[in-house]
């Protein structure tokens, strides 16, 4: 008896974290509808949607904050469900593609692509995928080569890493005006986002977070490490090799449309993991919420405390998320000793 | 029961296995012991497939390994490597991953399964832990909960590579209790283990190693009286009165 109520309230627990989760998400997405440089009442969201272009605050709702809102929630989704692939599959919880280079390989191959192919914008996150994948094989096969301890991996992903910046910033160099639309683009934000950017991106991270989903079962045994999951039966190296691919793809997606922003896919799976334990698509389920819930609160910021200037969203992220991730550490490291 | 037949592999280019012959018979404890670095734990990572082999013959049941897929093997050999992962989820949770290879698509576990893995509990004597996190228990609770996922993984042969490593003594008894349980059941048990007195306590079969290749197999009771350890371990070995440990 008493194992069944530990047990149901383990799943009290969880089903309580989702369900604030979701209603963080509906809520942040509501003040991210209203709040900006001009205010709109509830009252006048529902009206744009059905008014659409005839009216001025349909306009701004469908052209303006429709295309933000999804950016931010897209983008927090892929980052952190990235994040948390990363972290399962390299065994190594300081991962995540930032650290590890894999968004300024992305974004290296971003700008190229703009510079010599600028009108297709639609295959802007193929080559973000492209890039992020070259990048996560690199680290990890060089990380391979050296030992694969949790220092290397994380020493040859900050070099790759570097590497990749340095790229990017010859070619912010050689041509300003490549990247104009996406001035933020290093420190990350969702100033030149259009919907014809955001629609392939979106769908690549709604395929890939439904992948992650459901192969959560493989990755939960992959996260025993490499001999385990071996004696499980999981056919490790080509399951290894599918995740590292859709961790790429999820956060090639995001960095095609959103620019540089780093710290998500490290602190939201941290931030899911000290809320919840359990298995990973329920992990990788509440990251998702978190990381785009998050997003959407610092992108409504940065368009409101200024208004009309903004601030890039990357600032706010790091402004916020690593005060709150640092008081979580603190608060973890005291439960612990206590 | 599983053959090994001619055995020969290791890591990057030089074979550390060298030419082995070695069978683990259903219903025996066979326990291979041999100085550090001889090849006890290739030779296991080889005999369950983790490794692939460089020459030789992997008999399960007579039927080749080679002809079988990852999952199938899974099915019939589990094994204990001896470098584990502390992984952020619970003790049912790690115990349930035993029954991964019997999963079909999407990984779902049945009632069948719950009930295996908590038998699997039971017996490895963790079961009063199973809500605990894995990464908060002991070293040789740790130990159990992953001998509990053998368990539940539920195979004809089971191997393990140093099982008693992190166990103080009444723990290790009870490790050896269920291993000789488990060979009750009519399970090949394999284990690598380092503690000499322990491997001729609960060997039934014995197996030596040196440098690669097997020195001898036989009955404890054989290799002492053939003077084997001598030669493989550079040790003199005597046979006096001794206290003797039981479980309470």
């Amino acid at each position: 008896m008493k194992g069944f109520m530990v047990y149901s309230m383990t799943k009290n627990k969880s089903f309580a974290v989702i369900s604030a989760c979701l209603i963080i998400l509906i809520f942040s997405a509501f003040l991210s509808l209203c709040l900006g440089a001009a205010d709109l009442s509830p009252a006048q969201i529902v009206q744009g949607i059905f008014e659409g272009d005839s009216s001025s605050s349909g306009r701004i709702l469908l052209h303006v904050r429709l295309p933000r809102l999804f950016a931010a929630a897209l983008s927090g989704t892929g980052l952190a469900v990235s994040g948390v692939i990363i972290q399962t599959v390299l065994n190594n919880p300081l991962a995540s593609p930032g650290i590890l280079g894999v968004n300024a390989g992305a974004g290296l191959f971003t700008a190229i692509f703009a510079v010599f192919l600028p009108y297709a914008v639609m295959l802007l996150p193929l080559a973000a995928f492209i890039g992020a994948l070259a990048t996560v094989l690199s680290v990890y096969g060089i990380a391979k080569k050296a030992g694969l301890s949790k220092i290397t991996l994380i020493l040859s992903g900050v070099a790759i890493g570097s590497l990749m910046t340095a790229g990017i910033n010859t070619i912010t160099a050689l041509f300003p005006d490549v990247l104009i639309g996406m001035h933020d683009f290093q420190t990350g934000g969702f100033t030149g986002v259009t919907p014809q950017i955001l629609f392939p991106a979106g769908i690549l991270i709604l395929i890939g977070t439904l992948a992650a989903t459901l192969l959560g079962g493989e990755l939960d045994v992959l996260g025993l490490g490499e001999s385990t999951a071996l004696s499980l039966g999981l056919n490790v190296r080509f399951y290894r090799f599918l995740f590292l691919m859709l961790a790429a793809a999820l956060a090639g997606a995001a960095v095609s449309f959103s620019g540089l922003l780093g710290f998500i896919g490290l602190i939201v799976p941290h931030i899911t993991r000290m809320l919840i334990k359990g298995s990973r698509r329920l992990i990788l389920f509440t990251s998702a919420l978190i990381g785009a819930s998050f997003l959407i609160l610092c992108d409504t910021i940065a368009r409101t405390v200024f208004a009309p200037f903004e601030l890039p969203v990357g600032i706010l992220v790091s402004f916020f998320g690593v005060p709150f991730f640092l008081w979580i550490l603190f608060r973890e490291r005291r439960h612990r000793n206590a | 029961m599983l053959d090994l037949k001619n055995l020969s592999g290791g890591y990057s280019g030089s074979n550390i296995v060298q030419d082995v012959s070695l069978c683990f018979p259903e219903g025996k404890i066979t326990v291979i012991i041999g100085q550090n670095g001889c090849g006890k734990s290739t030779l296991l990572k080889l005999a369950c497939g983790q490794l692939a082999k460089r020459a030789g013959e992997l008999l399960l049941d007579k039927q080749s390994l080679a002809a079988l897929s990852r999952q199938e093997i899974a099915q019939k050999i589990s094994y204990l490597p001896q470098a584990r992962t502390m992984p952020d989820i619970t003790v049912e949770a790690l115990v349930l991953h035993g029954r991964f290879p019997w999963l079909g698509y999407p990984r779902v576990y049945t009632v069948k399964d719950r009930k295996l893995a908590e038998s699997a509990m039971e017996r490895a004597g963790i079961i009063s832990h199973r809500k605990k996190l894995f990464a908060k228990l002991s070293g040789g609770e740790q130990q159990k909960a992953y001998l509990a996922m053998l368990l539940a993984q539920d195979t004809k042969t089971v191997l393990l590579d140093e099982p008693t490593t992190y166990l103080d003594i009444e723990h290790q008894l009870e490790l050896i209790e269920l291993l000789s349980a488990l060979k009750s059941d009519g399970r090949a048990i394999a284990a690598v283990l380092h503690d000499l007195n322990l491997a001729l306590s609960c060997a039934d079969q014995l197996a030596v190693m040196q440098a690669g290749s097997l020195l001898a197999v036989g009955t404890p009771r054989n290799i002492l009286d053939l003077g084997i350890l001598e030669q493989a371990f550079g040790i003199k070995v005597r046979l006096e009165q001794s206290y003797s440990f039981e479980r309470l």
